[in-house]
């Protein structure tokens, strides 16, 4: 336990580091609302991606802040934290992925392969509050027929929260990396390094 | 130095991938033809305006599907805008068709919709106990967070008795109400409807209600108010 607490320490070290700039914190918010909206946007069905696809210009604005106005009225619901969870936590990786990429000139891969596969489950589990449904159904149909039905609903927010195992594995690895870096490199800096 | 080259090219690449994404989804469909098309009504009670309406928006529902009710109150809300743009001038000819999808999750699904079929073959009486139906639920349940999304607790196994009550408050005959409930007169219809949605959400890779057809427009899920739906009329071809 004792490990685990000093461990998890190391990573806030890290963390910490690698906030230090407003870079960190502009990709942070940015791709937070990025995969805020990604995963928002298949949670209702697949009626927003639709709009979004078969609206005029002007009105795929309006869809896009429907997304995010939905998300903000349901939000204390367990399925919007979850996804308001994982979408920080992507911001969270993406900004210390190129934190570590402004310092050590190197894409972690491991970290980036985490992510990735987040929010591929993520966007599975997302999808989508539709009655009887899910983006999962039709291979679950395939497998187990109708009762694929009876699992389902708890089966995608289940998903939901699985997909926030990977993501805590990134944060931890990054943390530990970035807990060994000095501070970010400007671009000149690093220019002149290499 | 090999190391900066992969990550220019993935930052590069990412980009490229990320901008090109952004413009095919604004650029696709920005103007969509959309064509009319003359579809078989399943339950003319179940309609509203007129049959020779140029467009036939279909939504395809089951009586205990919160996102179905959240449509409802959506474009109840508003419903005098609707009648007035859409419904007086003929553009669109609106067809509910009730279906079993989501028994495997509510116990009171089923009794739902044979309720539903069982109003509607009382004249005139189909839309009144839709809407007592949908607000019980709303007001009891939805509202509490009650069987409202993923998650949230389910709605208990209702009584008999519950379905009653609101065919009474919906000025229902009782006797033939209970008549055909009770005896569960419309279950092969329902059985029908319910397989034919199911082929044609195949077609369409649809996996749940409320399902969506207007036109070449197609659709599930709902989340959004009455200016969402005048989105998807337009999307439709109707402005």
């Amino acid at each position: 336990m004792k490990r685990v607490i000093k461990s998890w320490r190391t990573v806030s070290i890290g963390i910490k580091k690698a906030a230090n700039g407003w870079q960190f914190w502009l990709s942070a918010v940015g791709a937070t609302l990025f995969f805020i909206f990604l995963f928002n946007l298949l949670s209702s069905g697949n009626n927003f991606l639709q709009l979004l696809i078969n609206l005029p210009f002007g009105d795929k604005f309006f869809v896009i802040g429907q997304v995010y106005w939905e998300f903000l009225t349901n939000f204390l619901s367990i399925e919007k934290i979850l996804i308001f969870l994982a979408a920080a936590g992507q911001g969270l990786i993406i900004s210390m992925i190129v934190f570590l990429w402004r310092t050590r000139r190197r894409l972690d891969d491991t970290a980036v392969l985490e992510s990735a596969s987040a929010s591929l489950i993520a966007l599975i589990g997302a999808g989508c509050p539709v009655c009887g449904g899910t983006i999962l159904l039709p291979v679950l149909m395939s497998l187990f027929g109708a009762s694929a039905m009876t699992f389902l609903q708890s089966f995608s927010l289940l998903l939901m929260a699985a997909a926030l195992a990977p993501i805590i594995f990134a944060i931890r690895r990054l943390g530990f990396l970035s807990s060994m870096q000095p501070k970010a490199k400007s671009r000149k800096e690093s220019n002149a390094e290499s | 130095m090999q190391n900066l080259d992969i990550g220019r090219i993935v930052r590069w690449s990412l980009a490229i991938v990320a901008i090109g994404l952004v413009v095919a989804l604004f650029v696709w469909n920005a103007v969509t033809p959309q064509t009319a098309k003359s579809v078989e009504t399943w339950q003319p009670e179940m309609t509203f305006g007129s049959p020779q309406a140029v467009n036939h928006f279909i939504e395809y529902v089951d009586m205990m599907c919160p996102y179905c009710a959240k449509f409802y109150l959506a474009l109840h809300d508003s419903f005098d805008d609707f009648q007035r743009d859409f419904i007086d001038t003929d553009k669109i000819y609106y067809e509910l068709r009730l279906v079993d999808i989501v028994s495997e999750h509510s116990q009171n699904s089923y009794r739902g919709n044979i309720a539903g079929y069982c109003a509607a073959r009382q004249p005139d009486k189909f839309w009144g106990f839709y809407e007592t139906m949908q607000n019980y639920l709303t007001d009891n349940y939805y509202s509490k967070g009650i069987g409202d999304k993923k998650g949230a607790p389910e709605i208990p196994k209702w009584d008999n008795q519950v379905f009653y009550d609101q065919a009474e408050q919906s000025d229902l005959n009782m006797d033939e109400f209970r008549d055909c409930f009770d005896t569960q007169q419309p279950k092969d219809t329902l059985a029908t409807n319910t397989r034919k949605a199911q082929i044609s959400m195949q077609t369409n890779s649809i996996s749940g209600v409320p399902y969506f057809i207007f036109n070449d427009y197609t659709s599930s899920g709902f989340e959004g108010n009455y200016s969402t739906i005048q989105r998807m009329f337009k999307a439709g071809g109707v402005n």
